[in-house]
Order: structure tokens, then sequence, then C-alpha cells
């Protein structure tokens, strides 16, 4: 029996081709895979994947991270695609936020937030091929909520595997070179503006081994508003 | 906080190099405009003794002399600083049994108080739900035993030392030249009063002695007799007016010599009265109203402590008014003696019966 899946004026015809283009109609998506139609067409069709999705309906209470896992269910081969984006691999999704910063993409951050990165690690078998990256992002996603915006320029430098930051097209690998740039050029005005509310150089940092420092820094900056108040 | 500064700060603790910009930070922080607020505050307190004030100049002291040497220190230089002003501008200092000046017209309410582990308004404290009466009576108890411990050590119990040490206290005298020539011409013109009584028969011992009908010459002696009789009497009425009118350094003495335990009364009656007050505030949970006026009268004998531990401690103390006693007070004693040997020779000779 053929399988037509239709969204707007498209059509797939198999629940593969259909979970490989979810990303792209993420809500309708969401919608069509909870209606009684296509539900009673996969029990019919696959109802292994039938079950597994009502396992996960049961499980999953975020719309995004349901219609995430179910795309992944249906074709677990894809590569990484979300919200329209879709990556080649997982450094291109490092890239795409280091090169982006100091913006942030709220998308991509509801990815984080979600967990989703280890999920799909977890799919594509990097939590065994490369056990020190996938226990990272574990990291990661656990405390991601202690500071959203660092750890989300954080995944962006762990994803895309470099440890340069990027300020206004130059590259900087050292603190000391970076520094410099800031403080002995007339930078320092415009750089401070708002340093301090976008996390992209403490994620930075961190990288580098400096939490000490930053710690010691936030609560310097605390105490001494504390005594000015 | 600059947020300039905040980007210094986070690049010396990730080990940048800052030592550049130390000089730059120490200047902005004397210039700042903390620092010269609390130099204008204390510019106008000099001579505030307790110990509250005290630890809070020598801290302000301590932050305009000490030389930054990380951005680090900037910061909690800053800090400590803005603190200081916040200490000074509440008058955290105050002392409620011992006010000065206008620091008598402060609310009792506005009295800043650690309640609690926090600096806290007296006002506001008394008035604070979810404490106990208890705790808040023994609170105030602290407090009151603070200020009244605090008043005993830095005046009661020096002033007593203060005024036992006086006595000896080597004062850099300022000798009057002007009044000592005057006092030594007034000498020889007493002297001169005596001359007459030792030459018998002459025109004075005469005029003076035998009641004779007065010559035409026998004015000139005696417009110089009263004359002397009139400036031994300025000299040793000035003397005694000077060191009662000007003499500063005498006065406070006295004052506190006289008053120790006046003052002892005053403080305990004061403080006293001051619990009272505070524990019906409590119990009847009302306002707390009134400034400190009724509880800190001792202004005046601290004022004249003050005075004296300055003149103590300086030990170089020079007060125009106050004379080289010694001395004139030989000069007063030979005035004085002529009197007494013209009284002598007056009796003597019966002229004065």
């Amino acid at each position: 029996m053929s399988v037509t899946i239709k969204i707007r004026d498209k059509e797939f015809y198999s629940f593969e081709e259909f979970a490989s283009n979810i990303y792209r109609f993420q809500e309708e998506s969401f919608v069509l895979i909870n209606s009684k139609k296509f539900l009673t067409l996969l029990k019919s069709e696959k109802p292994e994947l039938f079950k597994q999705v009502i396992n996960l309906r049961e499980t999953e209470t975020n719309d995004f991270c349901f219609t995430f896992k179910v795309s992944y269910l249906f074709n677990p081969l894809m590569p990484l695609q979300f919200y329209n984006c879709c990556f080649s691999d997982i450094k291109e999704l490092g890239r795409k936020i280091l090169n982006g910063a100091p913006k942030i993409d709220v998308y991509t951050m509801d990815f984080f937030k979600n967990s989703l990165m280890s999920y799909y690690l977890r799919l594509k078998g990097y939590d065994c091929t490369d056990p020190v990256l996938y226990s990272k992002i574990v990291q990661l996603e656990h405390n991601f909520l202690e500071n959203e915006q660092r750890s989300y320029f954080k995944f962006g430098f762990l994803l895309a595997q470099t440890q340069k930051i990027v300020y206004r097209r130059r590259g900087y690998k050292n603190i000391s070179a970076f520094f410099d740039y800031i403080l002995k050029s007339n930078k320092l005005h415009e750089f401070a503006m708002d340093f301090d509310k976008n996390q992209y150089v403490f994620a930075w940092l961190e990288l580098l081994g400096k939490e000490n420092a930053i710690k010691k820094f936030e609560s310097l900056v605390q105490t001494i508003r504390l005594w000015e108040e | 906080m600059k947020k300039e500064d905040m980007v210094l700060l986070l690049a010396e603790l990730c080990s940048y190099d800052c030592t550049d910009f130390l000089e730059e930070k120490n200047q902005q922080f004397l210039n700042s405009k903390t620092m010269k607020e609390i130099e204008e505050i204390l510019s106008q307190k000099k001579d505030y003794v307790l110990p509250s004030f005290q630890n809070l100049m020598y801290d302000y002291e301590k932050l305009k002399s000490e030389k930054i040497k990380s951005i680090e220190e900037y910061f909690i230089k800053c800090g400590k600083a803005s603190y200081l002003l916040y200490s000074f501008k509440n008058k955290k200092y105050i002392n409620p049994l011992l006010c000065v000046g206008e620091e008598k017209d402060t609310l009792l309410k506005n009295l800043i108080i650690t309640f609690d582990g926090s600096d806290m308004f007296l006002g506001d404290a008394i008035m604070k739900e979810n404490y106990s009466s208890n705790y808040k009576i023994d609170c105030i108890k602290d407090c009151i035993n603070k200020w009244r411990k605090e008043i005993l050590d830095t005046f009661i119990y020096p002033m007593e030392a203060l005024v036992t040490i006086s006595e000896n206290l080597p004062l850099k005298r300022k000798i009057p030249v002007m009044r000592l020539i005057y006092g030594f011409i007034l000498l020889l013109a007493n002297i001169f009063l005596l001359i007459p009584f030792f030459f018998k028969d002459g025109l004075a011992y005469n005029t003076l002695m035998n009641n004779i009908t007065y010559s035409y010459y026998s004015y000139p002696f005696l417009f110089l007799y009263y004359f002397t009789f009139g400036l031994d009497f300025l000299f040793v009425l000035s003397l005694v007016l000077r060191r009662r009118i000007y003499n500063k350094y005498f006065h406070s003495y006295t004052l506190l010599f006289n008053n120790t335990y006046k003052i002892m009364k005053k403080l305990n009656s004061n403080t006293e009265k001051l619990y009272n007050i505070l524990l019906n505030c409590i119990n009847k949970k009302s306002e707390v109203n009134g400034n400190l006026t009724s509880f800190s009268n001792l202004d005046y004998e601290f004022q004249a402590f003050i005075y004296l531990k300055r003149v103590n401690d300086s030990k170089s103390f020079t007060e125009d008014h106050l004379l080289t006693y010694e001395i004139i007070g030989i000069q007063v004693l030979f005035v004085l003696s002529t009197y007494v040997i013209i009284i002598y020779f007056l009796i003597e000779r019966g002229v004065l019966k």
C-alpha cells in the first residue's frame, strides 16, 4: 500500500521522506502526527513505529521535542535538522553559532535547552565513537539553565571544535592578544557597552579554563554593586 | 562601577597584565566623587573623637594613603569608599548619648543600629514584625550598652586621667614680652613709692606723713602715687580677668576637674532615659519620636575634653593669653609688698590709726 502524506502543497510518499522534511513544517507536522488519520495510517503501515510514537507522546510534553524525536524515529539516518535549519555535521552547527555571535538564535537555544543535542548524538552513536565530546555535551545540557546564553556559546565552541574567538572579524586564540586589542586600540568603550550581557567572551574564557577567574569576577561585581546600592 | 573598569577587572583576573592602568585608576579613585564627598564631611568634624567615628576616619585615611596595586583592589577600594560614604551620610557613627552641634537634631528613629546582623534604622527595628519584644529589648540593650561603653572608654575614663596629668603638661608657653616689661616698669614705680619714706623731712615725706598743708610741689608726688596705685590695680585686675576670661585651657581644665562626678551622673541618667523611652516604644509597639537633644547634654564638657586632649597630645600648646605665671607672680608679690610696707610705715608714723 502506498503512503501519501500531505503538508501544505507538498506531498511525501514515505514516512522517511516525510521525516526528512519535518524541520521545514515544524508546527504543521506536530498537528499532523497527532491526528487520528495519521496515527491510523502509521498503525497499519508500521505498527512498531506506531507503538514508539505513542510511547513518546506519553513521555514527551514539549511539542518541538516530540516532532524532532518522531522525525528521527521515522528516519534515523537524517543529518541534524530542526526549525528550517539543516546541518551536514555538528561542526556546522557550532560554526553557525559562533558566526552569529554575540546574537543568539532562539530556536537553537531551544534545541540545546531541551537536551536534543545529546539525544541526536546518542542516535548517531557519538556516545561510543566520541565519548569525551558526548559527556561534555551532556554536562553542558545539565548545567544549561545556570546561564543559558553562556552555555549556548559554549555549545558553539565545543561543536565547532575551536578555541578561537572572533571579534570584529579578527580571530584571537589567546587571552592576552584579545585583551591587548580591546584595551589598547580604543575599542574599550565599544566593547564594554554590553560585554557582560552577552556571554560570548565569558563562554570563550571558560573554555580556556578561566572558570575560577570568571566566578571571582562575578562575585566581585555583585558585591561591589551591593556596596554601591 | 564603570563598564570599562569591569573589562579591566576581567582582563586582570584572566592573568592579563594591567600594571599600565594602575596609576590612572589610583588618580581616578582619589579624585572620585565619593572620596571628595567624604573629605568634605570629614573637614567639618576634625575633632570628633568617638571611636566609631575615628574608625571610619581611619578607614578613610587608609583608603587614601595606600596605593592601588591591582584592578581588583581598585574595585574593592571603590566599594569600601561607597560604604564609608554611606556610613558618614547616614551618620552611622552617631552616639545618641553624646552628640555635638547639629547632630542633636537627628531623629531618634533615624539612628542606625545593628539589628539581626544588618544595619537598620532604629525606628524600623522597633516596628519590625516577626521579632519578639524580648529580642528587640535585648538588641536595644546591647546598643545602649555599646554607646555607653563608648563614652566611658573615650570620654569619661580618659577625662579622669587627663585632669590628673594636665598639671604637668609640658606647655610651650608664649612669653608675653610686653606684659613683662610693663610689669617691670610697674615694679620700679612701686619701689619709687617707697623711697620718700626713707628720707625724713623731705617734701614727699612731709606731704604724706605730717598732714601739713599741701604745697605747690606736693601735687606731682601725690599724682605719681595715685597714678601708680591705679596702674597696680589695673595690672592685678587684668591678670585675674585674663585668667578667667581668656584662658580656655584653664577653663576647660576647671570644668572637667570640678564636674567629673556630675558628668558621670548625667551619663547614667541619660542612658536610663533613653532605655526607658525605647522600652516603652517596644512594649506599646509605637513609633519612636523626638530627637537626641534630651539624651545628649554632655557636649559642652565633651568639647572641653576634646580641647584638653588636643593640647595634651600636641604638647606644643601656645595660647596668647596664657601668662608666665611664675614671673608675673613675683611682680604681683612685689607690688603687694610695696603696699604692705607703705601701710606699715603709715601705721608706725601714726598717719593711719
